[in-house]
């Protein structure tokens, strides 16, 4: 029970230290739509003191677009403002606008149905009074108008413009005859003020209920009779500032054509409006008019006549609003207006196509020019048929046919653009036509067709000059020629390469390797707009290929290949055959490999042997110099003597080691058939000395003298004969003699 | 009375003959252990042994006196090398060449001789042994007398830089052989046979007297030694002498006579017929050595006028009557590779004689010019001269007359002969000159014949070398003097041969100077042609190399053999046992 008591004191303590005290009118307040209400606490006012703070709460008003309109007498002595939530001050606040002017003792607050209650927030109370506080629940429009209903009255009747000379009234002023500007001032402003108004009073309008057409209100019935005065004096302040506008321009144009037509809209506009205007005043301007285009078509002649390039025509004004002119006026457009515009609208058709041609051939010659490098075959495809596109898109110049204005400098230069266009795309269409065909046949290596085709298009004999393209042309020609020449030896190359791949091992008929077909290039190219020397020099350049391949690859490989196997077991017949084959290819090698040279010398029992250095045994080769592979054979060596020497004459031993098979029978016959010495031949008698090889001697047969020549060719040559047909190793060392004393 | 009277003289001739007789076998000089040789007196043997010597017997005392670090010998199969001074130690494949020094060969200084009533005793002395430095001396004075010298040759030919280095510890020296062969034991010490002297030696002495043969030196008398074996020398036979007599008529006579033992070249080559018993007398042949030529004065005939001097003189024809060939007095032949009177072989046809090896392995091929002669351009009589004092009187001799004979030279030709005044002033339109102790291998000697001074008394070779602009040694025109050769070619003379002379004297200096056995072949053969255009000379024919030998000597311990030097082996000679 105790506790009980304490805790309804402290909420009593709390509820006490509320910051704004609720002010509870007596009786409640009502939203229904009457006239002021005072509010009262039980028939007495509410007693505000200084420094507190209040509020009251006012329930939303039945409708929506609803005032509520506080009259006080303290509004001097407060700070208020109404809220649609409220909670003791805390939390954010959004006070409605007090739409009363600020003197005003009124305050006029918009509400609606979307809250339910609204509070009234006395905020400061600078000195203790009494309130006297009136209230008022009112629809919005009704509030407004009937604030305004007697200045809107006013300001109509004020506004009112005569309309006598607008309407030819007898004794009236002419409308011609009008001061048009000061008269036009005159009627815009009240047609401003008017239309202000008129504006307010559409606001309203807005705010009117659903249901107020049905009502018999009168504020509402006020309304619509003044909205529909002011509403018929504006249209005739308009419909009369037109007319005033419409003389004041055709007076203002004086006999500047130009000046009268850039209206042309605006007139033609007045006249098809001429239900709004009274019929003396749509005659008066319609005459004028018709009078005043006749100036037309000699005005827009003189601007085609002074024109002087292909641009399209941007006639000043247009001729569109000038032709509608005709048809605002009733009277048919003449012949030479419509020749004008035909003549103008075919010509700012070619002229427009020879701007998108020019600009497209343009980019053409861009994209051609910067292409630096052959492209892919689909380019010349594409460029040609951009090309087509572009022809396709030029006009014929029909603009200069015309009758009337065939010799118009444009048209005639219109025409030879057109014509330049045209030549321009179609000579990009046959560059690019060939071009595309010669690429085909280049990646169809048709080498005749490729070069066939290059040297026509460079030559012209399609019977095109390709002046305007001619630089594209140059570089097309180029380019194909080098595609060509490059495909020429690279095809060449390639089959070359893998003839040589296929044959390198190959030791039978050598010499029947170097005539195939394979050494030549697969096209004999004939043609180079370089001239014979460019020709000459591409041919060269393949040749060189041919040639490298020929005298330095080929023979390499096959030498270095065949002599692989001839090294692994040369005492077989193939040894012979593959060292005449080493020989065969040697005859074609120029290459400066010493190895491979040292090779081919080893192997031609021809080539004499060089023996550079004294006291050192060489390997020397012994080959069958006939062919009879089942019976006796000649064979040979040469050894050729190089070795320094400060002696002028220097001579040598040499001493040959011979093969066993070779030797032995040497002491029942003559091991050799020959020797000679620089083609003499020399003999074991006089000072020659060869003495016989003998098992004791290791087969060794010593031949001496030898004179070396040393600046000569110093060839020892050997012949013998054999029953067999096979390769020899002999060694053979050559050494200076010495002279005796005893 | 007339038969007594004559009985009286029968008896008278009879004592005289039987006192000569008497005389003769009681008088028979004892040779026994002796070697006995002869030679003419005025022309006293000089000792060099790097140098050609003036006479054949001074090159064949080198063999006695000098080893050299391998000594050339030879036996009946052919020459051989033995070890000298030095023992063949090995080469190694860089060619450098590995010499063993003997430490325990004695110079002959090292002994002592006193000489007693004709009779020596040998006795030590200070030792004085052979040593590096010797070697070293004596290959500084070959590479001194260059071209002079056949071992400069062989040297320079062996080595960059004759030298070597050492010895080691071993006593080993090495010898750094050229690279250009694979050099053969036989090469190397062919290479290496130069005699060797000692060091502190003159350079240029006019005898070398101190060897470490087997052979050394006795006190000479009248200027020419004889010869004892040395203690250590390994000789059979000890004693050398060398006979004095006044000319080589006598040589086989004094032979067969027993005043010398052994003749080393009999007169006119050919088998004597005063000493066919062979049992008493054996023979061994070597190459020739000697030929004879008759030089022509350039300076008193002109080319043409050498050409049909040459033309004129018929070598074959000379050579024939030389040897009288087809009559009675045939002097016959036996070479040494056993031929037999094959004269035609010792016809020359070129400076280099047909014996020698430039012709026999056809390195020359003289040109044979068989035109005749066109005896206008000679002149009424050309004089040529000859001098016998210094050899072979008795060939001088039987030449002169065969070149008197109109038969033979038409009448244009007039021989004399004379002293040596009248060669020393070239008082001649030709010479007639014997060339000896020429080698007839690869070292056939061109001073001894186109640079020696006109004076046969005096062996002197006029070589005059210089320097050209690269530094390169070559021969000075000064070589070629009007006095200073048999031709009196003179290299400055402004002649119509001026240029062939100067190339021809160049010619020669290459053939003697050069190590290369192609160039010595090639100029040769240039020298050959040359001298053919120019003929300087007419080459007539070569004698046989002939020795006798008294049986007093086995004759299988003398071996000679070809080139060898016929006193090369005479350490091993030996007596006949059962004498």
């Amino acid at each position: 029970m105790r506790s009980n008591l304490l805790l309804a004191l402290s909420l009593s303590l709390l509820a006490g230290c509320a910051t704004f005290k609720e002010l509870q009118p007596k009786p409640e307040l009502s939203p229904v739509e009457r006239g002021y209400i005072e509010l009262k606490n039980d028939k007495e006012d509410f007693q505000l003191d200084q420094g507190k703070q209040y509020f009251i709460r006012f329930p939303r008003p039945l409708k929506d677009n609803f005032a509520l309109v506080l009259q006080t007498n303290g509004k001097w002595y407060m700070d208020t403002y109404l809220t649609r939530t409220f909670d003791d001050g805390k939390g954010p606040i959004v006070r409605i606008q007090d739409e009363a002017p600020r003197e005003d003792s009124s305050s006029v607050y918009a509400i609606d149905l979307s809250s339910g209650t609204y509070f009234w927030i006395i905020d400061t109370v600078r000195q203790d009074i009494t309130l006297h506080l009136h209230y008022r629940y009112v629809p919005r429009w009704r509030y407004t108008f009937e604030n305004d209903y007697a200045s809107f009255k006013q300001t109509l009747s004020s506004s009112l413009v005569d309309r006598s000379t607008y309407l030819s009234a007898p004794g009236a002023t002419p409308i011609e005859s009008v001061d048009f500007a000061k008269q036009l001032d005159y009627v815009g402003g009240r047609t401003a003020r008017l239309a202000a108004m008129n504006e307010t009073l559409k606001k309203v309008a807005g705010l009117f209920p659903p249901d107020i057409a049905a009502a018999n209100d009168t504020a509402y019935q006020n309304y619509k009779t003044l909205r529909a005065a002011v509403e018929d004096e504006i249209q005739f302040q308009q419909n009369y500032a037109a007319a005033l506008s419409i003389f004041q321009r055709e007076k203002n144009a004086g006999g500047n054509t130009g000046t009268f037509l850039a209206d042309a809209s605006v007139y033609a506009d007045f006249l098809r409006q001429h239900e709004r205007y009274p019929a003396p005043i749509v005659e008066k301007v319609k005459k004028s008019i018709m009078l005043r285009l006749n100036d037309a078509v000699p005005f827009y002649e003189q601007q085609l006549r002074n024109k002087k390039d292909v641009k399209p025509f941007v006639l000043d004004p247009p001729l569109e609003p000038v032709q509608n002119l005709y048809a605002a006026t009733g009277r048919e457009v003449p012949p030479a207006f419509v020749s004008l515009r035909a003549f103008v609208d075919r010509f700012n058709l070619e002229a427009a196509s020879l701007q998108t041609a020019t600009a497209r051939l343009k980019e053409l010659h861009a994209l051609l020019d910067r292409t630096a490098t052959p492209p892919a075959a689909s380019f010349y495809a594409t460029v040609e048929a951009s090309a087509r596109d572009i022809r396709a898109g030029i006009l014929p110049a029909q603009a200069a046919s015309n009758d009337r204005y065939r010799g118009l400098e444009a048209a005639s230069l219109l025409a030879l653009e057109l014509g330049k266009a045209g030549e321009q795309a179609d000579d990009f269409q046959a560059l690019f036509g060939t071009a595309a065909k010669i690429s085909a046949s280049i990646a169809a290596r048709s080498w005749w067709a490729a070069e066939s085709a290059t040297r026509d298009l460079y030559l012209g004999k399609d019977g095109r000059t390709y002046a305007s393209v001619e630089r594209h042309r140059e570089k097309l020609v180029r380019w194909f020629e080098a595609d060509i020449f490059t495909g020429v030896r690279n095809a060449t190359r390639e089959r070359l390469d893998a003839f040589v791949k296929l044959n390198e091992s190959s030791f039978m008929n050598v010499p029947g390797l170097y005539a195939d077909s394979a050494f030549q290039p697969v096209y004999a190219l004939t043609f180079s707009a370089g001239g014979q020397a460019a020709l000459a020099e591409k041919k060269t350049q393949i040749d060189d290929y041919i040639n490298r391949v020929r005298h330095v690859q080929f023979p390499e490989a096959a030498i270095r290949a065949i002599y692989t196997d001839f090294s692994r077991d040369m005492n077989v017949p193939e040894g012979v055959d593959r060292a005449r084959a080493i020989v065969d290819h040697g005859k074609e090698y120029t290459g400066t490999d010493k190895q491979v040279a040292s090779i081919v010398t080893e192997c031609d029992p021809t080539a004499a042997k060089w023996i550079v250095r004294p006291k050192e045994y060489r390997r020397v080769l012994a080959l069958p110099v006939t062919s009879n592979r089942k019976g006796v054979n000649e064979y040979m060596f040469r050894i050729r003597l190089q070795i320094p020497s400060d002696a002028q004459f220097p001579v040598f031993d040499i001493n040959v080691k011979l093969p066993r098979e070779l030797a032995e029978a040497a002491g029942r016959e003559q091991w050799y058939d020959l020797i000679t010495i620089n083609n003499n031949p020399i003999k074991n008698e006089g000072r020659f000395r060869i003495t016989s090889p003998t098992a004791d001697n290791g087969y060794e047969s010593q031949i001496t003298p030898v004179q070396m020549d040393k600046e000569g060719r110093n060839i020892l040559e050997v012949r013998f004969k054999k029953a067999s047909y096979k390769v020899y190793e002999i060694s053979a060392m050559a050494q200076v003699p010495i002279m005796k004393k005893n | 009375m007339k038969n007594k009277r004559l009985i009286t003289i029968l008896g008278a001739v009879a004592v005289v003959v039987i006192g000569v007789v008497a005389y003769l076998i009681f008088h028979r000089p004892d040779l026994s252990k002796s070697i006995v040789i002869p030679f003419i007196a005025h022309q006293k043997p000089a000792i060099d042994p790097h140098l050609p010597g003036p006479t054949p017997l001074s090159d064949k005392l080198d063999e006695v006196q000098f080893d050299g670090l391998f000594d050339l010998s030879a036996n009946p199969s052919g020459i051989v090398y033995q070890d000298g001074l030095g023992e063949l130690a090995g080469v190694d494949q860089d060619n450098v060449v590995t010499v063993h020094l003997k430490a325990n060969k004695r110079w002959s200084d090292s002994y002592q001789i006193t000489a007693k009533d004709d009779q020596y005793t040998v006795s030590r002395s200070r030792d004085h042994f052979f040593s590096p430095a010797d070697l070293q001396f004596t290959i500084r004075r070959i590479l001194t007398l260059g071209s002079l010298s056949p071992d400069y040759i062989l040297l320079i030919q062996a080595m960059e830089s004759p030298g070597f280095e050492g010895p080691d510890d071993k006593g080993n020296i090495r010898f750094r052989f050229r690279q250009n062969r694979i050099w053969k034991d036989a090469d190397i010490k062919e290479s290496l046979s130069f005699k060797i002297i000692p060091e502190g030696s003159a350079m240029n002495a006019l005898n070398y007297t101190i060897g470490t043969a087997a052979y050394m030196p006795l006190p000479p008398k009248d200027g020419v030694s004889n010869y004892c074996s040395t203690p250590d020398g390994g000789a059979a036979i000890p004693s050398f002498v060398l006979a004095p007599f006044i000319d080589n008529s006598t040589y086989t006579t004094e032979l067969r006579n027993g005043s010398i033992n052994v003749l080393l070249e009999s007169p006119f080559g050919a088998l004597s017929p005063i000493l066919t018993d062979s049992r008493k007398y054996f023979t061994k042949s070597n190459i020739s050595t000697a030929m004879f030529a008759v030089l022509f004065n350039t300076s008193r005939l002109s080319r043409d006028q050498r050409l049909q001097l040459r033309r004129l003189l018929d070598s074959k024809a000379i050579a024939d009557r030389f040897f009288n060939v087809g009559t009675p007095q045939q002097r016959h032949l036996l070479d040494y590779k056993g031929n037999r009177d094959n004269y035609g072989d010792y016809v020359n046809h070129s400076l280099f004689p047909t014996s020698s090896y430039y012709i026999e392995e056809k390195v020359v091929e003289p040109v044979r010019d068989d035109a005749p002669p066109d005896l206008s351009l000679l002149p009424d009589t050309v004089r040529i001269k000859a001098t016998a004092n210094y050899g072979f009187r008795e060939e001088y001799s039987d030449l002169a007359d065969i070149l008197n004979d109109p038969a033979l030279t038409r009448g244009k030709v007039k021989v004399m002969i004379v002293g040596n005044e009248d060669i020393q002033r070239e008082d001649y339109d030709a010479v007639l000159v014997a060339f000896t102790g020429y080698r007839s291998n690869f070292l056939f000697d061109l001073y001894d014949i186109f640079l020696r001074q006109p004076d046969l008394a005096n062996y002197r070779i006029n070589l005059e070398v210089a320097e050209d602009p690269r530094g390169a040694q070559v021969v000075s025109p000064g070589s070629f003097r009007k006095a200073n050769n048999f031709f009196g070619l003179d290299a400055a003379a402004d002649t119509p041969d001026k240029a062939d002379v100067n190339q021809f004297l160049e010619y020669v200096y290459g053939f003697m100077s050069t190590r290369n056995i192609g160039d010595k072949q090639e100029y040769a053969r240039r020298i050959d042609q040359l001298e053919h255009g120019l003929s300087l000379g007419s080459w007539l024919f070569s004698v046989p190399s002939l020795a006798y030998f008294s049986t007093q000597f086995d004759s299988t311990s003398i071996s000679l053999y070809g080139v060898a030097s016929q006193l090369s082996t005479i350490k091993q000679w030996q007596e006949t046992p059962d004498r």
